[in-house]
């Protein structure tokens, strides 16, 4: 642990605070119902995690919130991090940038959705270091599998075992995710670290006005 | 602890640094294939004999740091006059805004920064950028690298419809032989340069010309799958 306890909670609710404010869409009567990824399909919340990792505030407590769970076990056995594109790499660069001030050497490498189409048609980017574990690292741990899917290539393509474990910004459990929707599970072959679940936020744009007295409104521009 | 991460101090040796970077593209993130048939495909389909893979060196903790000071040594005075925001260009530009930011946050410059994608999400908001956008400030692009310029001149065109004031382009190197630099770029008063840290007469494009100019073999230490 690299952070008293004061100071994780304080960085922690920080992030908390500016994910439920910032990068989570929900719907209310001014703000529509969010087309799905199946086309019948209709959003009535949804994560905009980068609205968060792209912040520089936020990006630098999650780099200590890491290393503060992490610091002690990279330095009994050392780990490269693997992160799924497109939401992976900012937290990825969030983490090696606080590894630089904390004088953590760190491989970080990115994982392709589909390989390149040209050039030597790889699945991942960067370079690895062979032999050492590689813990996966995205922003949410949700019913998309692109981080198992990632996970699985690392070991087969790569020939790398896993760290034990993975790390996610938000493990999207609990408020009303039915069982099965709950993806906890899918990681048993090793322990899933998150730093928040669906508890930690509003859950509808009501709850959110109860919360903060006011009703949600992103900074900026939404295009 | 290692070097620090700040980039307030002054960039001590400029020339350096810069050719630090250099060699390490050079040297570590080419693919060249030897002679012999073309080991790469191309882009249009056919057959390649080199490819610059640039995440081997943005991924990499030591080459942003250096780079992180040459950026900030010469944009911090232009943002203390004029504050920006920083817009990486989905995939290549996305690691390279978030060392930047990281490096003048720590600093004690808080640097705002947003992503603009590929396609248009489908699905959602069905955006185009991700992260918080600041509507009245002005947007340097971030890539890692510029070919013909086509990338960031549709980017570019792209921030402008949606209101935002272009300030320039920033890139680490104009990394095509066959489109020497400058890359131009409309702004709302003019045209600009591309700005690039490296031009393609800073690495050895091929096998041959790698020999030719190290008298060794070179070494890709990207991975290949």
């Amino acid at each position: 642990m690299i952070l008293g306890y004061q100071r994780r909670q304080e960085l922690w609710e920080w992030c908390r605070n500016y994910i439920d404010t910032e990068a989570i869409y929900r719907v209310d009567e001014t703000h529509p119902m969010l087309p799905g990824k199946n086309p019948k399909g209709r959003y009535t919340f949804q994560f905009y995690l980068r609205r968060a990792s792209f912040n520089p505030q936020f990006a630098h407590n999650i780099g200590l919130l890491f290393w503060d769970h992490f610091a002690e076990i990279y330095r009994n056995q050392i780990f490269q991090i693997c992160t799924p594109e497109p939401s992976g790499p900012p937290i990825g660069a969030a983490i090696q940038a606080t590894a630089i001030k904390l004088g953590i050497k760190l491989n970080v490498f990115s994982a392709r959705r589909e390989a390149k189409a040209y050039g030597l048609d790889n699945w991942f980017n960067g370079k690895v270091l062979p032999g050492v574990p590689v813990m996966m690292v995205e922003d949410i741990a949700a019913s998309a599998p692109f981080m198992l899917r990632a996970a699985v290539r690392v070991q087969q393509k790569l020939g790398l075992p896993l760290h034990r474990n993975y790390f996610t910004l938000v493990n999207k459990v609990g408020g009303y995710f039915k069982k099965e929707n709950q993806h906890t599970e899918n990681y048993l072959d090793g322990q899933l670290i998150a730093l928040f679940t669906f508890n930690n936020f509003s859950k509808n744009a009501e709850d959110f006005t109860f919360r903060h007295g006011h009703k949600q409104n992103w900074t900026g521009l939404v295009v | 602890m290692s070097a620090p991460f700040p980039v307030a101090p002054v960039l001590k040796d400029r020339a350096a640094t810069l050719e630090w970077c250099r060699a390490y593209l050079d040297h570590r993130c080419m693919f060249r294939s030897p002679p012999g048939p073309a080991l790469l495909t191309s882009f249009g389909g056919g057959r390649a004999r080199w490819q610059l893979y640039m995440p081997v060196a943005t991924l990499d903790q030591e080459f942003m740091r250096r780079i992180c000071l040459l950026f900030w040594n010469k944009y911090l005075p232009l943002y203390r006059k004029r504050p920006f925001q920083l817009c990486g260009v989905e995939s290549g530009g996305v690691p390279i805004v978030c060392m930047l930011q990281a490096a003048a946050f720590v600093s004690g410059v808080t640097v705002n920064a947003f992503e603009v994608k590929k396609a248009q999400k489908t699905y959602g908001l069905l955006n185009w950028l991700e992260g918080v956008v600041l509507p009245d400030r002005p947007v340097i692009l971030i890539d890692d690298v510029v070919g013909a310029g086509l990338t960031l001149r549709t980017q570019a065109k792209r921030l402008q419809s949606f209101g935002l004031e272009l300030q320039g382009a920033w890139v680490i190197i104009a990394g095509n032989p066959s489109f020497p630099p400058p890359r131009k770029l409309k702004l709302a008063h003019g045209e600009s340069a591309v700005d690039t840290l490296l031009t393609p007469d800073d690495i050895a494009w091929t096998h041959e010309a790698y020999v030719q100019k190290y008298k060794r073999q070179p070494q890709f230490i990207g991975v290949t799958r």
